[in-house]
């Protein structure tokens, strides 16, 4: 695949973007866990699952905003979801940005269900049976759906940024692989940052976690060197490793952000008490970096 | 039937007619008056705002130079990349066969200026994204585009796109027929079979052109974005299985092992065998 060339206009895509698909990644991530836990552990495992659904629904309601708030007229946000041409939906398999706003959508509302029945549980609200809801049927088969969306809601960012025309961006096609263990990897290391600071660090869902977060990181590492492979065969490795994002690539995710943790969580007395709390904080941060360097890549 | 441009370099003569008109009629502001020290070239590329940007492309080879000039244009793509992407459904195809953005439509997401693999698309300071629309109010009512009307040398003609491939084709070879050796490298760039502009469906504002297409800041392969949807999307769901998959192990240990300082050679062991 030969690299795209001429001289194309970037998007402007910064900071709000950055953010969006930081925090979008967390709590597709996150969700995704909790969902799992519901549904395929034992119930030691269920302050992990009511994390993962608090978190997930402000987390996408803060992305909501970041979208909005960067588009050029914020006040037709809805356009995404209504043709006011044609007056039907609108919808674009084809397009990550327009089936990408149906998935935020589609996502959003299993996030709010989810967060509602948690909280019924935690309140003990009798009504209707309310509090029995989340860990019931109801629960299980919102989460099902819910972890479908967040499987399709963290990778479609990838895909929107391989589905152009810019340098880095669409040289590849495994940024929607690459978002998507990077979203795993920092929504784990979320949970179990509050979980490590409320509950102390030695619970076997901490252990759990861990365990997954190791795979995730894993995978990971080897999607980024295959991005970077992918881009030095055609020649457009430098705008991603080279300079400064080069050191926030390596620096800030692959050896604080993937390795570091991985260390921490095959050694987790190194730091005594705080390390699963050190590994989730570097997790997060290395997460944060690389979206911030694959973005800016096409870019600067 | 497809309205389009038939650009032919080989006649710009750097006059800037075609910019103007196009800012005067579509009421397009000013981009300032900063110097460029880039040959005669302020206008530096096209944008929101401008809409025709004719390029200045100044070469010296073994004491010889020369003066390429190209008014540079959106190239109202038989497939276009922007309108693939739109998610707003603000860009159209006109009944004209041109790429139209309505203004009133589009939200300013951005994606378009992302898709384009010509750089023609920017925001305007509305923050909406903007771009040549062939001048849409004038051929619905039978008139040229302002540039191609206020052009002094026919460098821009305007027409059914079939009339002028025609018409430049038989340009073609006068140009390679003709004594000056210039002339020999003449191509057209964006015609069907000019191999470049496949993956597009080749220009409906096509290009006569001298020298390679990156000279003049054109791609080598224009794509659509949609080349990448279906493999990015696809990995990433079965990444996402996968990585479920390991989550879902992970979370059906019974903590049977709670030797948190067992070492980390067993933890590894351990690890690998249940992920």
């Amino acid at each position: 695949m030969p690299p795209v060339t001429g001289n194309v206009a970037d998007p402007h895509w910064y900071w709000w973007i950055i953010f969006y698909f930081f925090l979008g990644g967390i709590a597709a991530g996150a969700y995704l866990i909790a969902a799992l836990s519901d549904l395929f552990a034992d119930r030691a495992n269920r302050p992990v699952a009511r994390i993962g659904y608090l978190i997930a629904l402000p987390l996408i309601a803060v992305c909501g905003v970041l979208l909005i708030l960067d588009l050029g007229e914020p006040l037709r946000f809805w356009h995404m979801l209504w043709n006011v041409t044609t007056n039907r939906p609108s919808f674009k398999y084809w397009s990550p940005m327009s089936y990408g706003s149906w998935l935020l959508t589609g996502f959003g509302i299993c996030s709010g269900l989810s967060f509602v029945l948690t909280l019924a549980e935690l309140r003990g609200i009798t009504r209707f049976g309310a509090h029995r809801l989340g860990a019931g049927i109801v629960g299980k088969v919102v989460a099902a759906i819910g972890a479908l969306f967040a499987i399709f809601f963290g990778s479609y960012t990838g895909a929107l940024l391989n589905a152009t025309n810019q340098r880095v961006w669409g040289d590849n096609t495994i940024l929607g692989a690459l978002f998507i263990a990077s979203a795993v990897s920092t929504g784990i290391a979320a949970i179990v940052l509050i979980l490590a600071l409320r509950r102390g660090h030695d619970g076997l869902p901490v252990q759990r976690l861990e365990r997954a977060d190791i795979f995730a990181i894993a995978v990971e590492i080897v999607l980024l060197l295959a991005l970077v492979g992918l881009l030095a065969s055609v020649g457009r490795a430098n705008p991603l490793i080279a300079g400064s994002l080069g050191v926030v690539l390596w620096g800030g995710t692959l050896l604080l952000g993937l390795l570091a943790p991985l260390v921490l969580y095959l050694r987790p007395r190194t730091f005594g008490a705080v390390t699963p709390v050190i590994a989730a904080v570097l997790g997060l941060l290395g997460g944060f970096a690389l979206r911030y360097a694959i973005i800016m890549s096409s870019q600067v | 039937m497809a309205k389009g441009f038939f650009t032919d370099s080989t006649l710009c003569i750097g006059c800037k007619a075609c910019e103007v008109a196009c800012k005067q009629w579509n009421r397009l502001p000013a981009d300032g008056y900063a110097l460029s020290g880039n040959s005669y070239d302020n206008t530096g590329w096209l944008s929101g705002t401008t809409w025709r940007h004719v390029q200045f492309v100044e070469q010296f080879d073994a004491g010889q130079a020369r003066w390429l000039m190209n008014s540079d244009v959106c190239k109202h793509c038989v497939q276009a990349a922007c309108l693939e992407v739109c998610p707003t459904g603000a860009i159209i195809r006109t009944e004209f066969d041109t790429v139209y953005i309505q203004p009133d439509v589009c939200n300013g997401c951005r994606d378009c200026i992302a898709a384009c693999p010509f750089g023609v698309i920017e925001t305007n300071p509305d923050g909406i994204a903007q771009k040549c629309t062939l001048c849409y109010d004038r051929l619905q009512n039978g008139l040229e585009p302002a540039c191609a009307k206020s052009c002094p040398t026919e460098s821009i003609q305007f027409g059914e796109v079939d009339e002028l491939v025609a018409r430049a084709q038989a340009r073609v070879q006068t140009l390679r027929a003709s004594a000056n050796p210039a002339y020999k490298s003449a191509y057209l760039y964006g015609v069907p079979g000019d191999g470049y502009t496949e993956e597009i469906g080749g220009l409906n504002a096509f290009h006569l052109l001298l020298d390679t297409p990156d000279k003049y800041g054109l791609p080598e392969r224009p794509k659509l974005g949609s080349r990448a949807t279906v493999p990015s999307q696809l990995g990433g769901v079965l990444t996402g299985a996968l990585l479920a998959l390991g989550a879902a192990i992970s979370f059906r240990n019974r903590g049977a092992r709670h030797d948190r300082d067992g070492g980390a050679a067993t933890t590894t062991t351990t690890t690998t065998r249940e992920v």
